[in-house]
């Protein structure tokens, strides 16, 4: 009977040992492999008249970001009026047809001759794209998702395709995450902090 | 014999966990190994030095073309191609429009591994392409620009630059979507190509799952994820599978 009872203290304390260290096996975040220069803890926005009409969406993304619910995170963003020394910058399209299953970009800019790309050089500022001809045949929930997703690319998170419960998931591959996640929160953390 | 036993259930129980530990750190390195981190140590990749500005895109895709099925199910015409020229644009001569930095150019279909029955395309036919990404002079970058957009990338540029506005001027934008890789010219691919009405050419699809290097000594296709190479009989029979 006393082996029996050790066995079984044996396999409890195992499991709970195995269940500990699952995130061994969770998605971690992936980043893009440099950062905004200026850093994210007084990030100013510009949202162009291209993408007027998606300011509410945008700025609800921003407020995700900003109170993910999970805690603290250094992330705070103000909206200005224009694009002069701006962190980060909104654009509407409607897009050309070989953006055709484009719904919206972040592209990378550090003007310094001879500098390459992203995953090579921390940037000065970032710009996001919407393209208003895919973006429109999504429903709202969505469309805010993908804001917070490039909003996430422009921070310096790297897509995480292979969990479908990371707002870093591209809508493709089946993101079902419309908000910041747990994981790209802490992951904004370890960038900035 | 109940003492038997029971050695018997711990010793299994030991092994059972040992495999399960081993399979863990395995998993755990291997991922590691496969970090996305690619930050730059001593190796750095030498500089285009006429290239001035480097703008990488991330994006949010409503279809995922690293899922082959999907790349044929959208592709008029799957062939063997070689590339006898490329160019950068930022303009549509067809719409008369400014657009995103595209690579056109024509190819040569050398061997067809699939088509539509609509496409009168043939072995050794010459057909003008466009594909996304490119590189081009900056001035007629800028021109593609909106004035907020121009006037930004100006303030930064020239506070930085030790350059006059004219050499800047001459320098090239390279425009491409992270982890796409450029076309090369004389270079052999496999291409996945659909028709576009609004240039009137035959775009090339799927950035890098799209535009896959071919060796014609192996008979082999590259594989721009992982690097390495691919049987192009294996991949001919997954697209002829999937057309089906």
């Amino acid at each position: 009977m006393n082996i029996k009872k050790k066995i079984f203290a044996l396999i409890l304390v195992i499991s709970l040992t195995l269940g500990l260290n699952q995130n061994v096996f969770a998605d971690e975040p992936l980043f893009i492999g440099c950062k905004l220069q200026r850093g994210v803890s007084n990030m100013y926005y510009y949202v162009d008249s291209s993408a007027e009409g998606y300011t509410y969406l945008i700025n609800n993304a921003v407020d995700n970001w900003v109170d993910t619910g999970y805690g603290w995170n250094p992330i705070y963003m103000s909206p200005v009026a224009s694009n002069y020394a701006t962190d980060v910058d909104f654009y509407a399209r409607f897009g050309d047809e070989l953006e055709a299953t484009t719904i919206a970009k972040t592209s990378f800019y550090d003007i310094n001759e001879g500098r390459v790309s992203a995953s090579e050089s921390d940037w000065f500022f970032a710009k996001i794209e919407i393209n208003v001809k895919v973006i429109n045949t999504l429903r709202e929930e969505v469309q805010q998702g993908t804001i917070a997703h490039e909003l996430g690319h422009a921070f310096g998170l790297e897509h995480q395709n292979k969990n479908i419960n990371s707002i870093m998931c591209q809508f493709s591959c089946g993101r079902k995450m419309h908000r910041v996640d747990e994981i790209s929160h802490n992951a904004i953390n370890t960038l900035y902090n | 014999m109940k003492k038997y036993c029971i050695k018997k259930y711990v010793i299994s129980f030991c092994l059972v966990l040992v495999l399960a530990i081993s399979v863990m750190l395995s998993v755990y390195f291997i991922k590691d190994n496969n970090s996305n981190n690619n930050l730059a140590d001593n190796e750095i990749e030498v500089l285009d030095e006429d290239v001035i500005l480097t703008k990488t895109t991330e994006a949010d895709m409503i279809v995922d073309y690293s899922n082959i099925q999907n790349l044929v199910k959208d592709s008029d015409i799957i062939a063997i191609a070689k590339i006898n020229s490329s160019k950068g644009l930022n303009y549509n001569p067809v719409s008369g429009k400014y657009v995103p930095v595209y690579t056109t150019g024509t190819l040569n279909i050398e061997n067809i591994i699939s088509k539509n029955s609509d496409v009168s395309i043939n072995v050794n036919d010459n057909i003008d392409y466009v594909r996304l990404g490119g590189k081009i002079e900056y001035s007629e970058y800028l021109k593609g620009l909106t004035e907020a957009e121009r006037t930004k990338l100006e303030q930064n540029l020239f506070t930085k630059s030790q350059m006059t506005a004219e050499q800047i001027s001459k320098k090239l934008v390279k425009d491409f979507y992270m982890n796409d890789i450029e076309v090369e010219s004389q270079k052999q691919y496999l291409v996945f190509l659909k028709y576009s009405k609004d240039y009137q050419k035959y775009n090339i699809l799927g950035f890098e799952y799209g535009l896959r290097e071919y060796d014609s000594t192996t008979m082999q296709i590259k594989n721009n994820v992982t690097n390495s190479f691919e049987d192009l009989n294996d991949i001919s029979n997954k697209i002829i599978n999937v057309k089906r």
